[in-house]
């Protein structure tokens, strides 16, 4: 990857099921202060998609129904529709089926909840609703754990992205076990998108560093306390990220080497 | 509320409150025919399709449906008869992570 590439995000595009994305940044649209300031800050962020999702309709809430709609309208962001709060394969099957007509598009972002608690996905239940939703034409984004036998199952299913956890979904932590995601990038050669968990944009920086292809965020952008600098602190972290895994690091030493020449120091002396 | 949650403990990410659409529905035929509508009751006439239980709360677009945890295109909502003690879920857009 030549440094014009690298400097230029619609040259290195993120490519999900043969469509590309300029940018590397999926936001969600929960949460925000309000619909104003989740609008400013995908207007500055410019993610590649905007999640959503399905309830019951609720006639006074601002952040559901018609007014959602039109916002998300307005937006022009392509979206990805999740399953969250399905906790069956046959859940998360009809609830993607309803987004699919309702949204009108065929990517889904499948979740099936797996403990309350934490909010962990089912991990023995995913693989075969991934399965299902796959044969019925969907393109799928996973969200999973960073099990490595459980993203190569869903690969083997034909998920072309694999959506693995940094931790529980918005409790900001970062990256909780590097280790598991660094594997999961060496054995994987799917886009790998980290979602949940992230609460800074260093922890953008540092998976997109490691080589992963995306993230998806929403908690940590749409609660701190200026959600729309947040927004764009993110989008700059992921570039950065993208850059620097381009770039390639060097490999950290035991020992001090000096950066400046040592020939011709005035002064030498012999320690 | 998620579609389909019913006596589930309380899940951290849905904070929407159960919310029904419309009171309860009075039809003016013989009521012979009692389904769930987002889990409030809704009495209908022998013989209702889902049309008609949307009709009776004419939700506000978008929404689509789901009968008995199956997804029901808009187009086949005329053919498809509800019977007793069925379970509909019409839902909206809503924000998500």
């Amino acid at each position: 990857m030549n440094p014009t590439t690298v400097a230029n995000p619609a040259a290195d595009p993120l490519i999900l099921y043969g469509q590309h994305f300029s940018s590397r940044l999926m936001l969600g649209t929960a949460r925000y202060p309000s619909p104003a300031l989740l609008q400013q800050a995908v207007a500055l962020a410019q993610p590649c998609m905007l999640t959503a999702a399905l309830r019951r309709q609720n006639a006074a809430a601002s952040e559901a129904g018609q007014p959602f709609w039109t916002l998300l309208q307005q937006m022009q962001v392509p979206l990805l529709p999740n399953t969250a709060g399905c906790h069956s394969v046959a859940e998360a099957i009809a609830t993607a089926e309803m987004a699919r007509e309702l949204y009108g598009t065929d990517w889904i972002k499948l979740e099936i909840i797996g403990d309350d608690y934490t909010l962990q996905p089912d991990t023995l239940n995913l693989v075969g609703a991934a399965d299902q939703l796959i044969r019925r034409g969907f393109k799928v984004l996973p969200y999973c754990t960073e099990d490595l036998v459980l993203c190569q199952r869903l690969v083997d299913v034909g998920c072309q992205a694999v959506m693995p956890w940094a931790a529980p979904i918005g409790t900001g932590k970062g990256p909780l076990n590097p280790w598991a995601l660094r594997s999961l990038r060496e054995r994987l050669s799917v886009p790998l998108i980290v979602d949940a968990g992230l609460g800074l944009p260093s922890h953008a920086c540092q998976v997109m560093e490691w080589g992963f292809d995306g993230v998806l965020l929403n908690t940590a952008v749409a609660l701190a306390l200026d959600p729309v600098r947040m927004a764009a602190a993110f989008a700059a972290a992921v570039q950065a990220g993208r850059s620097a895994f381009w770039a390639g690091a060097i490999t950290p030493q035991d020992s001090a080497q000096p950066s400046t020449p040592v020939l011709g120091t005035p002064f030498w002396h012999q320690a | 509320m998620h579609p389909f949650a019913d006596d589930r403990p309380h899940t951290p990410c849905c904070s929407a409150p159960i919310t029904a659409m419309t009171p309860p529905l009075a039809a003016s035929a013989p009521v012979t025919l009692k389904v769930w509508l987002n889990q409030q009751p809704l009495s209908l006439p022998a013989g209702a399709t889902l049309a008609d239980a949307v009709a009776a709360v004419r939700p506000a677009e978008p929404f689509a449906a789901a009968l008995n945890l199956q997804f029901v295109p808009k187009g086949q909502y005329a053919q498809t008869a509800l019977a007793e003690g069925d379970r509909i879920e019409l839902i909206s857009p809503v924000t998500g992570g």
